[in-house]
């Protein structure tokens, strides 16, 4: 596991593991990065929008969150999105795994 | 999706929900490069002003005259110090607008990645400071309207290295777009390079490459390191480095003799130059944050094309402070039809890239790259 590292290399490493919703991956690092504000859990979903125009992760599937009790109570109706690692993804992650501070395998 | 919360639409009209998530996208990156040439057409204002505070470089000047230095050191050297003012005010500025959007701690993880991350904005400063240095020079030698040329022209080094190097798509419509643009931009300042004299011309078209070539180089390596930082993080390091190297270069200049502090403290001492040189920060500032910013959604190649209306907004905003000579160097017919004219080539050429197809640029990564995923 990558610590300490900008929170685009969180993503991919997540990603490299399963193929996420965008609430899942808000959820599971607000805590990691102290983004529990709905500020923080935007700035984490923008990085999401931002790495697949970077090409390391596609959309491949789509929902509404029609109630919000997804990702945002006062914003109901957004959409959510279900993201894939792509191959150059994959071997980006591999490149900042050899060149991060801390880096732990997984056992 | 088997969530009972989450509901799943028809899919025409989840597929419409999705391509206008998409285009807003897009719009934000088109908007977010409009903006950054608003602001940096604005920084030709204090850019301007900054020379003709008598306390502060047209001193400088008068003391390294004194000194024994020659015309063109003297020059360079006023132009080294503004550099320096310009990068610390910069990253102070942005300094507050990352705390205040609570990403300290991110900037924090970026700096300490030094091999991961870090490196590309040492590159991006580098790269950066020459062409602020570059334009300041060809302003100085050649003429105002020569450095925002030389400087549109960065677009077109951005679009071969963005991609060459970061292997991004640009489509025939942007390639059209772009072409346009920078052909408006010359066509703009056409009329005010129209005899102007130059005391050292070499120096002059030195800066003038030094500028496009270092903005396009600094875009690059900037886009790459954007694919995995936060832009606001990123675009306080560049500047970081970038003042970094300024110090290095007043140091190394003040023991060789340079008296190049001694006006410095003018800056915090006069009001009038205090409030400029804040006003030059944050117009720069802001300026560099929508450029970062637009990279990740429309690509350095369109963000830097759609960033060279500068040109055409530094005219609009020169003629509101200072007037139609000093904006376009004359209020003839000369001067004014190539500026009616290459504002109309622009605004077609940014037409040309706001209504691109967003769904082809939902990923901005070249085909080569992406392995047809």
């Amino acid at each position: 596991m990558i610590t300490g590292a900008p929170l685009k290399f969180r993503i991919m490493e997540l990603l490299s593991k399963k193929n996420m919703w965008n609430y899942e991956i808000v959820d599971a690092l607000q805590d990691e990065y102290h983004h529990t504000s709905q500020m923080g859990r935007d700035n984490i979903n923008y990085d999401c929008i931002e790495m697949v125009s970077a090409g390391f992760s596609k959309e491949i599937e789509w929902a509404i969150d029609t109630d919000g009790s997804k990702f945002d109570s006062k914003h109901p109706g957004r959409l959510l999105t279900k993201y894939e690692l792509t191959s150059y993804g994959r071997d980006t992650l591999n490149e900042l795994i050899a060149k991060v501070r801390n880096y732990t395998p997984d056992e | 999706m088997t969530d009972s919360t989450v509901e799943v639409a028809r899919p025409p009209e989840l597929d419409e929900f999705i391509k206008e998530n998409h285009k807003k996208k897009f719009r934000f990156g088109v908007i977010a490069a409009l903006l950054c040439a608003v602001y940096w057409g604005v920084w030709y204002v204090p850019g301007s002003a900054i020379w003709e505070m008598p306390d502060f470089l047209p001193a400088l000047g008068d003391k390294i005259a004194a000194e024994g230095f020659g015309t063109d050191a003297n020059a360079l050297m006023c132009c080294v110090l503004l550099c320096l003012v310009n990068a610390i005010i910069d990253t102070l500025i942005l300094f507050i607008w990352n705390g205040a959007l609570g990403k300290i701690g991110e900037l924090k993880r970026t700096f300490v990645e030094f091999k991961a991350a870090n490196i590309y904005f040492v590159y991006a400063g580098i790269c950066g400071a020459g062409a602020v240095f570059g334009t300041y020079v060809a302003a100085q030698y050649l003429s105002p309207g020569f450095a925002a040329v030389a400087g549109v022209l960065y677009a077109l080094v951005g679009t071969v290295m963005s991609v060459l190097y970061l292997h991004q798509k640009v489509t025939k419509r942007g390639y059209i777009a772009i072409f346009i643009m920078i052909g408006g931009a010359v066509v703009l300042f056409s009329g005010t390079m129209m005899g102007s004299e130059s005391p050292n011309m070499t120096l002059g078209i030195l800066g003038g490459v030094m500028c496009a070539v270092c903005w396009g180089l600094e875009g690059t390596f900037a886009g790459k390191a954007l694919d995995y930082c936060e832009p606001d993080c990123g675009i306080q390091l560049r500047f970081f480095w970038e003042m970094v190297l300024w110090i290095i270069a007043c140091v190394v200049l003040a023991a060789a003799g340079v008296p190049i502090f001694s006006t410095i403290s003018t800056v915090i001492t006069e009001p009038s130059i205090l409030l400029v040189v804040i006003l030059l920060g944050f117009s720069f500032a802001w300026c560099y944050v929508t450029w970062y910013k637009s990279f990740p959604f429309i690509g350095v190649a369109r963000g830097q094309a759609v960033g060279s209306l500068y040109a055409a907004c530094s005219i609009i905003f020169m003629f509101l402070f200072f007037g139609i000579d000093r904006a376009i160097g004359g209020s003839d017919m000369g001067h004014v039809l190539p500026v009616i004219g290459g504002l109309i080539i622009c605004l077609f050429g940014s037409y040309l890239i706001a209504t691109e197809d967003a769904e082809g640029l939902v990923s901005l990564k070249d085909d080569s790259v992406m392995g047809g995923e």
